[in-house]
């Protein structure tokens, strides 16, 4: 049987059963003691956060992404390993990041990715697409939607390979690689434990924890002990604080982003691929080597994009010049 | 926070839809101790009290649960799902309870007592009451947590910790036994 599809006894039992508890509400002095006891909790202390990532939001929901790929091999411990070798065969995920800044405001940022798609939405409307042949963005402040034409001579290896120098090299604030290897060289076998395997939310899991005593820095990491895929990476210091929830689960469908484009957006074409063909110059006329002079400013069709949204396209684009150069 | 009588209601309106997804929709998500207690304190205590007979039992069984919430709120927050979570706890505690204090045994309807007496209640309702508490653990959890809680059956499951299938299974299990024994008191009612 279907378990999707109600049973047709379903109403008959919902009134059969619907009087079997005491009441419908807990009892108010019950209630009471509860509130008591909530509001007379003392909470683990949490350290405050900084808006260190803030800087580039979508930049870093995406290197985060490409960073479970890439995750430190800072412990030599079997299951921490396996871990790393887990994520690796990752194409298929989705991850909600969080980040709580010093005033308690919290931003939350949504990836989602299959086999041939990369979808990051922000909470402010701010929305990055990275297929198999294009890039696509949508400004909301401008209300323009993006698109990027890589080309469909380029294969999909090479195409990931480019996001990923082009993402890293256009988020300069946060050296992933540098992060990475800093994790490494912090936190060591003597400050890596790894618990049993537990149950926790009915799915059974074992924690990996990476503690730096000295700087008061950690990362904790909830593993999936079925999959060895990590569910939930926090990584705390004492002025900063992320959390990502992750699920690799559930089958990932990323929408085409014009199904969601408001009324009115306006849209911008880039055939990148067209580019290239017509030299390398014209490629680096339009992206990167052609500012304008207004800072990081990029002039397309005349009219200037904003500069940080525009950054990681910028360096993409000359990742992918310098790999069609190869061939 | 979607009520048990407005869920009901739903359901008695549109008898077509499952309204489950409708309690999942809403994403209910506390973020403070005392946002847990608003949100969930009565979904669990009416999953708790539909099986404990003793009221006071079915009280301490609740304050276990949040509890163990607040202690833990650094993990509950983040859970994925925070009803499923409490629920998953009070299961567990709802069975040490049964265990420690009270013999289930399964008998006919026949033989078995109404030993809670409330002229509140229909007597049909009662006699589901004492059939429901007389299935097996699993049983009697996967009814509540499904017809009283109002969960789908993928969300039972991940309660109860068992597959989607083994679940249904479970429920169809359930509903038979459930049949079986009030048949002879309401031949020509609910259960058909």
């Amino acid at each position: 049987m279907n378990p999707n599809i109600p049973h047709p006894d379903d109403q008959a039992f919902i009134d059969l059963l619907k009087e079997t508890p005491t009441s419908q509400e807990a009892p108010e002095d019950l209630k009471r003691k509860l509130r008591v006891m909530a509001t007379g909790a003392k909470l683990r202390t949490r350290s405050r956060w900084a808006p260190r990532l803030a800087v580039v939001t979508v930049s870093c929901v995406v290197l985060l992404a490409v960073s479970m790929l890439i995750w430190p091999t800072s412990a030599s411990a079997k299951s921490f390993q396996k871990v790393i070798d887990a994520t690796n065969l990752i194409k298929n995920f989705s991850l909600t990041l969080i980040e709580e800044t010093t005033h308690g405001k919290i931003n939350t940022i949504e990836v989602k990715g299959s086999d041939d798609c990369i979808d990051v939405q922000g909470d402010q409307g701010l929305r990055l697409q990275i297929g198999k042949e294009s890039l696509k963005f949508y400004e909301p402040q401008s209300n323009t939607l993006t698109s990027v034409k890589l080309g469909e001579s380029m294969g999909t290896d090479m195409i990931g390979q480019a996001i990923q120098e082009g993402v890293l090299k256009g988020v300069k604030q946060v050296d992933i690689k540098k992060m990475l290897a800093e994790f490494r060289d912090q936190y060591g076998d003597k400050s890596t434990t790894i618990s049993d395997i537990e149950s926790e939310d009915g799915v059974r899991v074992y924690h990996i924890d990476l503690q730096d005593l000295n700087s008061k820095s950690s990362v904790s990491m909830t593993i999936d002990a079925e999959t060895d895929l990590p569910i939930l990476i926090r990584v705390e210091e004492p002025d900063s604080k992320i959390t990502i929830r992750l699920n690799f689960r559930d089958q990932v469908q990323v929408e085409p982003i014009e199904k969601s484009m408001p009324k009115g957006v306006k849209r911008e074409e880039v055939d990148v691929s067209k580019m290239i063909e017509q030299g390398m110059a014209s490629a680096g006329k339009a992206f990167g080597n052609s500012s304008n002079g207004h800072g990081n400013g990029i002039r397309l069709n005349g009219k200037e994009l904003d500069p940080k949204t525009m950054n990681e396209i910028r360096e993409m684009a000359n990742t992918l010049r310098k790999q069609m150069k190869k061939h | 926070m979607i009520g048990q009588n407005q869920l009901l209601k739903s359901r008695v309106e549109h008898p077509s839809k499952d309204m489950t997804p409708v309690i999942e929709s809403t994403g209910l998500r506390a973020r403070n101790p005392e946002e847990l207690v608003e949100l969930f304190s009565d979904d669990i205590w009416r999953f708790v009290s539909s099986q404990v007979p003793r009221r006071e039992d079915a009280e301490d069984i609740v304050m276990e649960v949040f509890s163990v919430a607040i202690d833990k709120f650094h993990k509950v927050r983040y859970a994925d799902n925070q009803r499923h979570w409490l629920l998953a706890i009070a299961r567990n505690k709802t069975i040490d309870c049964l265990r420690r204090h009270y013999r289930r045994v399964e008998r006919s309807l026949e033989n078995c007592d109404v030993v809670t007496v409330n002229e509140e209640l229909t007597e049909r309702h009662e006699a589901a009451r004492v059939a429901l508490r007389a299935l097996p653990f699993e049983q009697g959890q996967a009814m509540v947590l499904k017809y009283v809680n109002g969960l789908s059956t993928e969300e039972v499951a991940r309660v109860i910790n068992k597959s989607a299938s083994a679940t249904n299974s479970l429920l169809q299990r359930a509903r038979v036994a459930l049949r079986t024994a009030l048949s002879p008191v309401f031949p020509q009612e609910v259960i058909k």
